[in-house]
C-alpha cells in the first residue's frame, strides 16, 4: 500500500508537473487570444482592430505580433529559422500594448531578466536594446560593447545557440555569445511578384540576449527582432503614399482576470466581422485562445497523463487483489480463532470489523507513508535522478525527450489527498470480503477447523 | 425477560426440550439427536456421558448457542434462546455462558493473562477494555490464582502443560462469571493424574462457588463425580443416574 501510493503519487506528480510546465512554457509567447490568419501575409487595419478589441470588458491589452521563416547566419550557424517580430516600445499616442503587458515573454529572456548582473535591477520589459543595466561590458570587451549599439538588437532560442543547463543546473552561455552579429534574411511578403523580382536584403542585428522558455517548438529555432524592423524587411510597413497599409500576422490579446477567455475569444470574433466585415472562413482571420491554438499539443500530453495514471493505478487494483488475497489467508489459518472469539461472545459483525477495520488501518497506516514516501521522492526527484546516473549510469529524463531539463518536482495536494482518500478505501474493499466470510463462519465448524 | 420456568424439582436453569439435530453426510442424513430433553437447576453438576458419535457435543453446542437444533428449543432462565435475535444470543453467550474445550482453544497469540481476559475483550469496547483494564487485569490474575497459575501469567501457550492450558481455559470461561459452564470433554486430551486435577478444580468450582456445570464426556469415573449423570445413546438419553 506504502508503495502504491507513494508511486501513483510520483507518477501523477510528475506527469501532472509537466504537463503544467508545457501549460506555463507555451504562455511564454502568446497571448490568452490570439488573431491571426492562415496566410503570412498577415493583415492590415490592426490598430483599428485592436482598438475595437480593447473597448471590450474583460480585455486588458493587445500587441501586434509578425512571424515569419527567415534564414539566420550566426557565427558559423547557418540555419532555417521562424522569426518574430515584437512591439517593445509602442508610440506614445499608440492604442497597441507593449509585448510584456500582453505575454510572458521576459520572462524567458537569459540575461536581461534572470541572469541581470545586478538583481536590483531587475528588467520591466524585453529589450532588443543593450540595456544599460545589463552589464555586457563585464561579458565582452568595451569596444565591442560599444560597436553593438549600432545595430538592432536580436534575442535568439536557446537550443539555436547551444545554450543548455549543465550538470549543476546553470545554464551554460558560450562566452562569444555576445560578440556575435547575426545575419537575418527574410523574404518580402508579395506574392504578386516574381520570385525573380523579390528583394533579399539580408540585415545585420547584434544578439542581446536568448530566450528560453521551455517550449520546444519556441526554443529550437525561434529569433526574436523589433517588430519595426521586421516590417519592414517583409515589406509590411503602411508605403509612403498611404495606399498600402501596414501588416502584422497576428494580435495578442491580453484578458483580464476573472473572465471566460472561451466567451471573450467568442466575443473578438464578433469585433472582427464588424470592423472587417468578414465572415469566418477559409483565410479568414480567426480569434482562438492559446489553449485552442495549442488544442493539438496540450490534448496529446493529457491523454498521456490519463494513459499512464490509468496504467499505475492498475497497481493499485492489484494492491486490492492482494490484500484481498492476504486477507483471504488469513480468515482460512485462523478460522479456530475465530470460533474461538466468536464462542466467547462475539457476533459476526463483531468479528467483521475486526477484518474492516484492520484493512482499513493498512489503508491509513499504509496511505499515509505512501503519500511521505511520494513526496519525498518528488521533492528530491532531481536530486534521485542525478544520483542514479552517477552510481548506476542511468538517465531515465532526457531534455531532448521530455523538453524540460529538469523533473517535475511539484506536488499537487488535491490529488494527494485523492490517493489517500482511494488508499484507504481500497484497502478496506479488500477486506470486506474475508471479513464477511469470516463473520459467515459457524463457531462450532471453525473450532473443528484444521 | 419472562418468569423463569418452575418444576416440582424446583427451578430450571437451563432446559433443552426435544432437541433434534440432523446432518447431511453426502447423500444420506444422520440423526445425531433424536428429540433430547434435559433439565438442569441452578448450581447444578450435570454429566453426559456417551460414546463418541452419540451426540453429547452436538447437545452442548446447541444448549450454549455455539449451533442449532432443527427441532425443540432451548429454554434459559425461561426465554426460550433461539428466538432471540442474534446479538442477544451473542450477549448471553458472552456473559451467561463459559465453555471449556477438550483441545483449550486458547489463542497462541496471546498471553495466559490475556487469553483469560478475551471474553471481557469481546464484552467491553476496545475503548472500555482500556479504561477497565486494571480491574480485569486484578480478575483475570485472581481467578487464575485460583486455578494454580499465578505463576504463568505472562506465558504464551504453547509454553504451558495441557493441564495449564486447561486451567486457563477454565479461567477464561469463568471470566465474566457464568450462570453456566459448558464443558466439552475437558480432560478428553489429559492423561489420568491432570485429568483428576481438572476435575478437582471444576469440582471446587461447583461446590465453593455453586458454579452451575454441564460437562460431556466419554469417561465413566470422569462423569461419574457430577451431580447427576445422563447416558447419550444414539441420540437420546438412555439413562439418568444421582449421586
Amino acid at each position: 500500500m506504502v508503495l502504491c501510493s507513494a508511486l501513483v503519487l510520483v507518477v501523477l506528480s510528475v506527469m501532472g508537473g509537466w504537463q503544467r510546465m508545457f501549460r506555463e512554457s507555451f504562455r511564454a509567447l502568446t497571448g490568452d487570444i490570439v488573431v491571426s490568419r492562415s496566410s503570412m501575409q498577415g493583415f492590415s487595419g490592426y490598430e483599428d482592430l485592436a482598438a475595437a478589441i480593447k473597448k471590450l470588458p474583460g480585455i486588458e491589452a493587445v500587441t501586434p505580433v509578425v512571424v515569419s521563416p527567415g534564414l539566420v547566419k550566426i557565427g558559423n550557424i547557418e540555419d532555417y529559422v521562424q522569426v518574430m517580430g515584437m512591439l517593445v516600445q509602442p508610440k506614445p499616442d499608440s492604442v497597441l500594448d507593449p509585448i510584456d503587458r500582453v505575454m510572458r515573454f521576459r520572462n524567458s529572456l537569459g540575461t536581461q531578466f534572470n541572469e541581470l548582473a545586478d538583481k536590483s535591477k531587475a528588467a520591466d520589459d524585453a529589450s532588443f536594446a543593450l540595456r544599460p543595466e545589463v552589464k555586457y561590458e563585464n561579458l565582452v570587451p568595451d569596444a565591442v560593447a560599444r560597436a553593438a549599439r549600432n545595430f538592432p538588437g536580436m534575442i535568439v532560442s536557446s537550443g539555436l545557440v547551444g545554450i543548455t543547463r549543465g550538470d549543476d543546473g546553470k545554464m551554460t552561455v558560450p562566452g562569444v555569445l555576445y560578440q556575435i552579429r547575426a545575419r537575418l534574411t527574410v523574404v518580402p511578403n508579395d506574392s504578386d511578384r516574381p520570385a525573380s523580382e523579390l528583394r533579399l536584403s539580408p540585415q545585420t542585428y547584434w544578439i542581446v540576449d536568448y530566450s528560453r522558455t521551455q517550449a520546444p517548438q519556441h526554443d529550437m529555432r525561434n529569433v526574436y527582432v523589433p517588430i519595426e524592423r521586421l516590417q519592414r524587411d517583409l515589406g509590411m510597413t503602411a508605403s509612403s503614399d498611404g495606399v498600402e497599409p501596414a501588416r502584422v500576422t497576428e494580435l495578442h490579446i491580453k484578458t483580464k482576470d476573472g473572465f471566460d477567455k472561451n466567451k471573450l475569444a467568442a466575443q473578438v470574433q464578433d469585433v472582427i466581422q464588424q470592423v472587417t466585415g468578414e465572415l469566418p472562413g477559409f483565410g479568414s482571420l480567426r480569434a482562438q485562445t492559446w489553449e485552442q491554438r495549442q488544442a493539438n499539443f496540450l490534448t496529446a500530453i493529457e491523454k498521456e497523463r490519463v494513459l499512464v495514471t490509468f496504467l499505475f493505478s492498475l497497481i493499485s487494483i492489484v494492491a486490492v487483489f492482494l490484500i484481498f488475497c492476504i486477507f483471504y489467508m488469513i480468515v482460512v489459518e485462523k478460522t479456530r480463532d475465530i470460533g474461538i472469539i466468536k464462542s466467547v461472545g462475539a457476533t459476526g459483525w463483531g468479528v467483521a470489523k475486526i477484518f474492516v477495520g484492520y484493512g482499513a488501518t493498512i489503508g491509513i497506516v499504509g496511505g499515509g507513508l505512501g503519500i511521505l514516501v511520494g513526496y519525498l521522492i518528488v521533492s528530491n526527484i532531481n536530486a534521485i535522478h542525478t544520483l542514479m546516473g552517477t552510481l548506476l549510469g542511468v538517465q531515465i529524463w532526457k531534455a531532448e525527450n521530455y523538453f524540460f531539463d529538469i523533473i517535475p518536482n511539484q506536488i499537487n495536494w488535491n490529488e494527494a489527498a485523492v490517493i489517500y482518500l482511494v488508499a484507504i478505501i481500497s484497502a478496506t474493499l479488500g477486506a470486506i470480503i474475508p471479513a464477511v466470510r469470516a463473520a459467515m463462519l459457524n463457531p462450532v465448524e471453525a473450532l473443528r477447523f484444521e | 425477560m419472562s418468569k423463569p420456568l418452575t418444576t416440582q424439582s424446583g427451578e430450571w436453569l437451563i432446559r433443552a426440550s426435544n432437541v433434534a439435530r440432523r446432518f447431511k453426510m453426502g447423500d444420506s442424513q444422520v440423526d445425531v439427536l433424536g428429540g433430547v430433553d434435559l433439565a438442569v437447576r441452578e448450581g447444578e453438576f450435570v454429566a453426559i456421558e456417551g460414546r463418541s458419535g452419540s451426540g453429547k457435543s452436538t447437545l452442548l453446542h446447541i444448549m450454549g448457542l455455539l449451533d442449532k437444533a432443527d427441532a425443540g428449543e432451548v429454554l434459559f432462565e425461561g426465554n426460550s434462546l433461539y428466538k432471540l435475535p442474534a446479538g442477544q444470543r451473542a450477549k448471553i453467550r458472552n456473559q451467561s455462558f463459559g465453555f471449556v474445550f477438550q483441545f483449550y482453544h486458547l489463542l497462541p497469540e496471546l498471553n495466559v493473562l490475556e487469553n483469560t481476559q478475551l471474553a471481557s475483550m469481546v464484552k467491553f469496547s476496545w475503548l472500555g477494555f482500556k479504561s477497565h483494564k486494571k480491574e480485569l487485569n486484578e480478575r483475570a490474575a485472581d481467578i487464575l490464582g485460583t486455578l494454580g497459575m499465578a505463576h504463568r501469567l505472562k506465558h504464551r501457550p504453547n509454553q504451558l502443560s495441557g493441564g495449564e492450558r486447561q486451567r486457563v481455559a477454565i479461567a477464561r470461561a469463568l471470566m465474566n462469571s457464568p450462570r453456566v459452564l459448558f464443558a466439552d470433554e475437558p480432560t478428553g486430551n489429559l492423561d489420568y493424574a491432570t485429568s483428576q486435577e481438572i476435575m478437582t478444580v471444576l469440582n471446587a468450582l461447583h461446590r465453593d462457588r455453586k458454579q452451575t456445570i454441564i460437562m460431556v464426556t466419554h469417561d465413566r469415573t470422569i462423569a461419574s463425580q457430577a451431580d447427576r449423570t445422563m447416558v447419550l445413546e444414539r441420540g437420546l438419553i438412555r439413562e439418568t443416574s444421582s449421586k
